[in-house]
């Protein structure tokens, strides 16, 4: 038994344990847009703490693209906002990564596209 | 690893603040008005000065495991950045969050529960000093509620705070306080009329506690969890089921401090030798272990992401019975030569995928390594019922043929089956492991033979076996997995029920052996604990 409780501790995976989940976001996951969105929002199931979050946009190729005032929002602690240039047709992926009050790190990420 | 060291710091911080809490109301509210009836000055101040002793331990203990959860917060947030040694992020981390104040407000509360313990520890009679280190106690566990699950959820936070602070004021005075009278049964042993006051007055406390308890952790359970299959599908739910399971042993404990052993006690004359007292230290010394190991499940919630409505895998129970069906094990498995050829195929694939023939593999191994324990839970249930048959003597022996198992089926690439040479494999850090972790089943065979058969005699040595089942146990509730997945959880469902029956084996064991053949009850748990764990390996354990 001590073998296999060892040997079933050592052969288990490592990860990350997420906590704030990410509840919905506009544009929504998956979401095909007509028009390109001035600024991304991410709503999450636990308070952030205002500082120690980042989202990034990356766009089909790879590129990074230039995004202003990330912040969690004062009067909805769980909704965090990025404001972006506005974008061409194409598929991007949105990262994030907040850090919650009970003191944990999340990460995530989700597409949307943009129709010509 | 950071996520496992995470949760277990978390479990010591919480046994850190249960016991600083629990040391002064226990002196305050039980021993010192009990010490007082039988008119014991003397006995009353070195009893204080040993609790403030105690507590001055545990509140080093909860700024050091506070001290090292900002290093986890700032490992967290520098995961793909600067050195966790940067000062100025950790300051910042300190500074310029919420929960970072929270855990600088713990830390200076437990600086200065330390300092006022220490100074009672010089005058333990003085009623100020007490009085400043018990609202400095209580301080410290307000800062808990305030930096866990509940001070991040959106609504209704203020409540769930409450509830956590409540919950945990009644693990402090429950398993805190047992666990100061354990330590003080030797000081006490003196006089049986102070032990009976003592646990007479104890008791109303432990009671209330557990109801309280009880109460809040429903509540809780409602707020986190919801539903019935997010508690037997999530990583959560399953954490908090397996610390469930454990408190029906825990309560049981207590109620035969209460009912059975608390009245007898009224009536004792005799001491030191006294069979009823050594019962009670028995009794109580399993439900602090118990308590224990549930502050670090504790630990792991306050670590674990709680269930999210609509998340994956918390709509759907069939899978999880899927799971949970015995399925007959195979009597072959690929060869060792076919899975590490498949092995070799794949190497510097950037994701390597596991082959069928690999994860029949593995499960052969644990099929077969179950049927082992199997043996050895069956032999160990005929000892605890016959103890004069020879057989049941045996049960040892059986870890011996599982290490010589282990040793031929762990790692199929290395001798004797497959190619690499066995000095070449000793250069494999996870071969070498394996080869250390055999080496230390067949020594404890050996060793817990040699001592069942009264070969030699049983000292210290005779509780690393139940340490290791209870630390190993630990080990897979610690575990952090990746977030909500489906396979995850699956996983994790087979780690709580081992990880609940290793607990269940090592304590019973423990047990078994401290009270020394005096009662078969504990040798009884243990060998169906054990015999439960070999059957659900042996048909129910699945590696997809």
């Amino acid at each position: 038994m001590t073998g296999t409780l060892i040997l079933l501790t050592l052969a288990m995976p490592a990860g990350l344990a997420a906590h704030s989940t990410l509840v919905r976001s506009q544009p929504p996951a998956g979401a095909t847009l007509t028009t390109p969105p001035g600024e991304i929002i991410l709503w999450f199931n636990e308070r952030l703490e205002r500082q120690f979050h980042a989202v990034t946009v990356t766009d089909g190729q790879g590129r990074t693209i230039p995004t202003q005032n990330p912040h969690v929002d004062r009067a909805d602690p769980t909704k965090l906002t990025v404001t972006v240039e506005p974008l061409p047709p194409g598929v991007y992926l949105v990262r994030w990564r907040v850090l919650s009050r009970d003191g944990h790190v999340a990460e995530g990420a989700f597409s949307f596209s943009i129709q010509p | 690893m950071i996520e496992t060291a995470d949760m277990l710091i978390r479990g010591i911080g919480f046994m850190g603040i249960v016991v600083s809490v629990a040391g002064p109301i226990l002196f305050l509210v039980v021993l010192r008005p009990a010490l007082s009836v039988t008119g014991e000055e003397g006995l009353n101040q070195e009893i204080g000065r040993r609790i403030a002793r105690t507590c001055l331990a545990s509140g080093l203990l909860l700024a050091s495991a506070t001290a090292g959860a900002v290093f986890f917060v700032g490992a967290a947030v520098t995961r793909e950045g600067a050195s966790l040694w940067d000062l100025a992020l950790l300051k910042r981390v300190l500074l310029e969050t919420a929960h970072g104040n929270i855990l600088l407000l713990r830390m200076a509360g437990g600086i200065g529960m330390v300092l006022l313990f220490r100074f009672i520890a010089l005058s333990p009679a003085s009623p100020r000093l007490w009085g400043a280190a018990t609202f400095a106690a209580f301080l410290t566990l307000a800062t808990f509620p305030l930096s866990g699950h509940a001070a991040a959820l959106p609504t209704r936070e203020v409540l769930a705070m409450t509830v956590d602070g409540l919950h945990l004021f009644g693990v402090a005075t429950w398993i805190g306080g047992l666990f100061h009278l354990r330590l003080l049964l030797g000081s006490l042993a003196r006089d049986p009329v102070t032990i009976a006051t003592a646990v007479r007055r104890f008791s109303p406390f432990a009671l209330a506690s557990a109801g309280l308890l009880i109460a809040t952790g429903l509540i809780n359970a409602l707020q986190y969890v919801g539903s019935l299959t997010a508690l037997l599908v999530t990583p959560y739910g399953l954490t908090l089921t397996a610390k469930l399971v454990l408190l029906i042993p825990l309560l049981t404990f207590g109620a035969v401090n209460f009912l059975i052993l608390r009245p007898a006690l009224q009536h004792t004359k005799q001491h030191d030798d006294d069979p009823l007292l050594r019962r009670l230290t028995t009794t109580m010394q399993g439900e602090l272990g118990l308590g224990l190991v549930i502050l670090l499940l504790v630990g792991a919630l306050t670590a674990l992401p709680y269930p999210v409505e609509d998340s994956p895998g918390t709509s759907d129970l069939a899978p999880v019975f899927s799971r949970l069906t015995p399925r007959w094990p195979h009597f072959s498995s690929p060869t060792a030569k076919q899975v590490w050829e498949q092995k070799l195929a794949q190497k510097g694939t950037p994701n390597p995928i596991r082959s069928a023939d690999a994860i029949a593999y593995a499960e052969f191994n644990h099929h077969w390594a179950g049927a082992f324990v199997l043996v050895m839970g069956l032999l160990s249930l005929l000892h605890a019922f016959r103890p004069r048959l020879a057989w049941g003597r045996a049960w040892p022996l059986t870890l011996i043929g599982l290490s010589i198992f282990l040793f031929f089926r762990n790692d199929p690439g290395v001798w004797p089956l497959g190619p690499i040479s066995f000095w070449q494999s000793l250069t494999i850090v996870h071969v070498l492991q394996h080869r250390l972790y055999v080496v230390l089943v067949a020594a404890l065979g050996i060793v817990e033979w040699l001592g069942q058969t009264g070969r030699i005699r049983r000292t210290w040595w005779t509780y690393i076996f139940p340490g290791i089942c209870v630390i190993g146990s630990l080990m897979l509730f610690l575990h952090a997995h990746g977030g909500l997945e489906r396979a995850d959880s699956l996983t994790h469902i087979q780690h709580v029920v081992i990880g609940t029956l290793g607990l269940s084996a090592g304590v019973s064991r423990w047990l078994e052996l401290r009270v020394q053949g005096e009662d078969r009850l504990y040798g009884r748990l243990w060998g169906l604990s054990v015999t439960l764990l070999g059957l659900f390996l042996f048909l129910f354990f699945r590696e997809q």
